[in-house]
């Protein structure tokens, strides 16, 4: 188990705890976090999952692979701590962790 | 089971209950050739949420958006490779999974499952990502007013053939690199491939004259690259490597199909609507603002293709023995009738929530979907723009088609 906290592009806060093993992103839409849309459901493929690592994680992962990183050059809003949250597995390590949201998953 | 024979099953298959048999015939069904989406609602309200059909071979219908949706995200369990078989013309079940390579070519990416198939859709992403399509508006709307020119004076056209046809396949093939001038015998073959009333040989020699016409577009771009999608798929890296020559057909019958048979029966359905609906035609006009939001609403109301998916080992799906081998096929314009996630699902309403399914969900949810989005929404600006009013002509009702595609033959207006 690892808390993780989600925070929309309006500061609202989502507090959640995933479970080892699956992804970011799905511990989001397990908990109905509003903001991840995850249009193919966790293969690298649509970037609408895209969310900001805060800088004190971005070390504690592993640094994104080529599908990873052709998709976030897809996405909208990039900045250059953006991450695709299926991508990113949950583990105890990453117990606080922080992902804030896009303001929108597309162009809006 | 050979899914793709069209033939009807003497014998239903012993682990299926008689209680979860309904006879559709996804090809032939009067109903559905009557009013296709009409028929759609009908299933959702006659049918087992997940029936089995003897007719076309054999097969599981699901209809219900959540287990659509379950099944599109479980691709171990519900595996599109079988796709490779069936795009080789080998029909056999029995034979499938050994012949492959068979007649050259494996549909790329979509006969493939991840991980697999996120390496080999990799190189699709960028090209049509919707950052990167934006530069074709002026051009999308350049090609949308020559066509509109042409039929504005008449006061009448057949809009299938005069718009909804030249307008997507010219734009698709130009981007794609096919050559334009081949349009009308592309188109037939775009049809033929997709049409579940061919017999296998048909199939196979519609088959393998797509593919020699590709194999010509691509040997020319490897002398030469141009600026469209053959020639940087040449240039893609799937894991470290570029795409062989059989890759690289594989990507081009995939683009063709897709390209050639979706967004033109989208827009055709679409209009078909509006010709219906004289008060959503002034509402969109007066206020062009609606139209993306509208043009969601109509994908939803009009979906076009299901996709089948081949069950890899006996699994219990929302409450249904599937057996390995069995074939399912996922009725995504059915889905978009389904009460659950659209209340009032015969009705045009916009703004509603939950995601329509005609792009389909998971690994393989359409990746020409900003394309299709972007063609549309530029065509209804000038479309709404330019033609008064406009409705069916009474005297030639509009005619269509079922298989793979839920398609329209002609759609005559007059304004």
């Amino acid at each position: 188990m690892a808390k993780i906290t989600f925070i929309e592009a309006d500061g609202k806060e989502h507090q959640v705890e995933a479970q080892e093993g699956q992804s970011v992103m799905q511990a989001a839409m397990d908990n109905l976090v509003p903001g991840i849309v995850a249009e193919c459901g966790g293969f690298a493929s649509c970037a609408t999952c895209h969310g900001y690592v805060d800088e004190a994680w971005t070390t504690k992962l592993p640094a994104p692979d080529a599908a990873e990183e052709g998709m976030i050059s897809c996405a909208y809003h990039v900045q250059p701590n953006s991450r695709l949250t299926c991508q990113l597995k949950v583990t105890p390590a990453l117990d606080g962790l922080v992902v804030r949201l896009p303001v929108s998953q597309t162009s809006e | 089971m050979s899914a793709f024979s069209g033939q009807k099953l003497d014998k239903i298959p012993a682990h299926v209950p008689p209680e979860l048999v309904y006879e559709y015939d996804n090809a032939r069904d009067p109903r559905m050739l009557e009013d296709p989406h009409a028929r759609m609602r009908s299933l959702i309200l006659e049918a087992p949420p997940i029936f089995f059909s003897p007719f076309n071979g054999g097969m599981w219908f699901v209809t219900r958006k959540k287990a659509i949706v379950d099944i599109t995200m479980n691709p171990e369990v519900y595996s599109n490779g079988f796709l490779a078989a069936a795009a080789s013309g080998e029909h056999k079940e029995g034979h499938a999974g050994g012949h492959k390579e068979q007649q050259g070519f494996v549909m790329l990416p979509i006969a493939t499952d991840p991980p697999q198939h996120t390496a080999y859709r990799a190189p699709l992403n960028q090209p049509l990502a919707a950052k990167t399509l934006a530069g074709l508006e002026t051009a999308i709307r350049d090609m949308a007013n020559e066509l509109i020119d042409k039929v504005l004076a008449a006061g009448r056209c057949d809009f299938f053939s005069e718009v909804a046809e030249p307008l997507p396949v010219t734009l698709f093939m130009k981007l794609a690199g096919m050559p334009t001038d081949r349009l009308a015998e592309f188109r037939d073959l775009a049809t033929q491939a997709t049409s579940a009333t061919v017999d296998a040989a048909t199939r196979e020699m519609t088959f393998k004259r797509i593919a020699g016409i590709l194999a010509e577009v691509i040997k020319a771009r490897q002398e030469k690259r141009e600026d469209d999608l053959i020639s940087k798929l040449l240039d893609a890296n799937i894991q470290g490597r570029n795409p062989t020559f059989q890759e690289m057909l594989g990507y081009s019958i995939t683009l063709f199909l897709g390209g050639l048979e979706t967004v033109v029966n989208a827009l055709s359905f679409g209009v078909r609507h509006l010709a219906r609906e004289q008060e959503l035609q002034a509402k969109l006009r007066a206020e062009p603002g609606l139209i993306p939001g509208a043009i969601e609403e109509l994908l939803r109301l009009y979906g076009i293709a299901s996709t089948p998916r081949r069950v890899m080992r006996d699994e219990v799906c929302h409450g249904v023995q599937f057996k390995q081998g069995d074939m399912v096929l996922l009725l995504l314009p059915a889905a978009n009738y389904d009460d659950t996630a659209f209340p009032n699902p015969e009705q045009f309403i916009l703004g509603r929530k939950d995601p329509h399914q005609t792009f389909n969900t998971g690994p393989h949810r359409c990746v020409g979907l900003n394309l299709a989005r972007l063609e549309m929404k530029v065509f209804y600006e000038e479309w709404l723009k330019r033609v008064p009013p406009f409705r069916l002509d009474p005297q030639a009702p509009p005619k269509f088609m079922g298989g793979f595609n839920l398609a329209i033959t002609s759609l005559p207006l007059i304004w």
